[in-house]
């Protein structure tokens, strides 16, 4: 079942990269650092279907993907943000972000063995913090009063992934070492649902992005 | 921890910040809606102090035109007609020799109160109004066509119907200003004004052959701002074609407020 149901997520995926890369040429440096993030997630996704189904570990493929992926999405604040731009916010959100990846992975969780559900932890956090302080600056110095832009409708599907997903990094080891296989395959339908209903949102963004820009006022 | 706490933590926690993102995602749409309604009042009150202002201003600028028609004619007229009768007196008492020297200036005294008269009719708002729209732009135009010597043709179309008084008014005087602009800088020798009355609207069409200008430049002069002001007051449209050396054309379009 976690096989077909792995299919379904890639394509879905595939569907949303193919999306964004049609459409790339007409999309501003934010969004593009999103369009970016969707086709890397995708090989990934997929390279680690193919790992999985030869009976190897994929944990190192995720675990070297979370800190792109986190710099990725903070490369689209940094676009989006006129106040990261001011002050390289993003820049000095990325530099951390690695340096937190690397402690991680040589004190506490060896990326060749084990999920690196801390800086996965980190990693909601900061995208959260990201998403909040996007809306607060739009909120602020916005001149644009619809809430159906790319950049609004990104940051919303960003702050839904990672809110719903962070007490799930928290208590990843804990309730890999309790709960019994079958359960952990639920929680797994139920995390990768979640992506699947983001990157579905990508997609059709990066589809009606033209429609979907705001009006120069 | 056990399997129920930690399964009852994910659940419950979740439940939580999912609703915290929803929640946040949907104050924010909220309040973008509340900053979109607040700019869009703060334009109407923005536009209505405009054309509150604008309205002032013309109201004072009509006063003054009554005030000045009304000296015109009490005054200026009176005493161009006390001067006419004694230059007809001295025509009558005087020899052959002076004789036409005099009767041409009670010709020309005689023009000059008319004149007078005829400038401050269509000075004086109220008189505008008694008269109709139709007479005053005939008695305007008759007057440039005496004063200036330029042939003035008026003509109108469809049924007469009327326009509620301060509009009837302001079109008036917006085809007034107009007119007076093609006289003053265009120095044509002819100008043709059109009024059509349309279901709905009342058109407006003033062209002459003069000198014209470079519509493209944006050089409105204190003329043609005073017309756009009072078209944008009566929420009308305004269109001016011109060219050098090809005359222009001014077309207006007023809604007409009864049928609406």
């Amino acid at each position: 079942m976690q096989i077909a149901y792995s299919i379904i997520y890639d394509s879905v995926l595939l569907t949303a990269s193919i999306i964004s890369l049609i459409h790339f040429n007409k999309m501003d440096k934010a969004s593009k650092y999103l369009a970016l993030f969707i086709v890397l997630t995708t090989i990934v996704e997929i390279s680690a279907l193919i790992i999985k189904l030869n009976n190897s570990h994929n944990t190192l493929l995720y675990n070297i993907f979370s800190v792109i992926q986190l710099s990725l999405v903070t490369l689209f604040f940094q676009s989006a943000i006129k106040v990261f731009q001011r002050n390289n916010i993003g820049w000095i959100v990325i530099c951390v972000s690695f340096i937190t990846w690397i402690i991680n992975a040589i004190f506490f969780q060896d990326i060749t063995k084990i999920l690196n559900t801390y800086f996965l932890f980190y990693e909601s956090l900061c995208i959260v913090g990201m998403s909040l302080f996007f809306f607060y600056d739009s909120l602020l110095n916005d001149s644009h009063y619809s809430v159906l832009t790319p950049y609004y409708i990104f940051t919303s599907l960003l702050l839904l992934f990672w809110s719903v997903t962070f007490l799930y990094w928290i208590l990843f080891l804990n309730l890999y070492s309790i709960i019994p296989q079958e359960k952990n395959s639920w929680l797994n339908i139920f995390l990768r649902t979640i992506s699947l209903i983001t990157y579905l949102g990508f997609g059709l963004v990066f589809l009606f992005y033209k429609r979907l820009q705001p009006a120069r006022e | 921890m056990s399997e129920t706490t930690s399964i009852l933590i994910l659940v419950f926690g979740t439940l939580l910040f999912t609703l915290f993102a929803i929640f946040t995602i949907l104050y924010v749409a909220l309040q973008k809606k509340r900053q979109y309604q607040n700019e869009i009042e703060k334009q109407e009150m923005r536009h209505r102090f405009a054309n509150e202002m604008m309205q002032s201003r013309l109201e004072v600028q009509e006063a003054t035109l009554k005030q000045l028609a009304e000296e015109l004619h009490d005054n200026t007229a009176q005493l161009l007609g006390i001067a006419k009768m004694n230059v007809h007196e001295a025509e009558k008492r005087s020899n052959e020799e002076i004789k036409g020297l005099l009767a041409a200036s009670v010709e020309m005294l005689s023009e000059a109160i008319s004149d007078v008269r005829s400038m401050s009719h269509t000075m004086n708002g109220t008189f505008v109004l008694k008269t109709g729209l139709i007479e005053s732009i005939q008695k305007d135009l008759q007057h440039i066509a005496s004063a200036s010597r330029i042939n003035c043709k008026f003509d109108t179309k469809g049924d007469e119907f009327e326009l509620e008084e301060d509009r009837e008014l302001m079109l008036f005087r917006i085809i007034q200003e107009a007119v007076s602009n093609s006289v003053k800088h265009g120095q044509p020798d002819s100008i043709e004004v059109m009024l059509s009355y349309n279901t709905g609207s009342v058109d407006v069409s003033i062209s002459d052959n003069g000198r014209g200008f470079d519509d493209s430049a944006q050089n409105n002069g204190m003329g043609m701002t005073n017309m756009q002001e009072r078209v944008k007051l009566l929420n009308g449209t305004i269109h001016i074609s011109s060219a050098i050396n090809k005359g222009t054309n001014i077309h207006l379009s007023i809604p007409d407020t009864y049928a609406e």
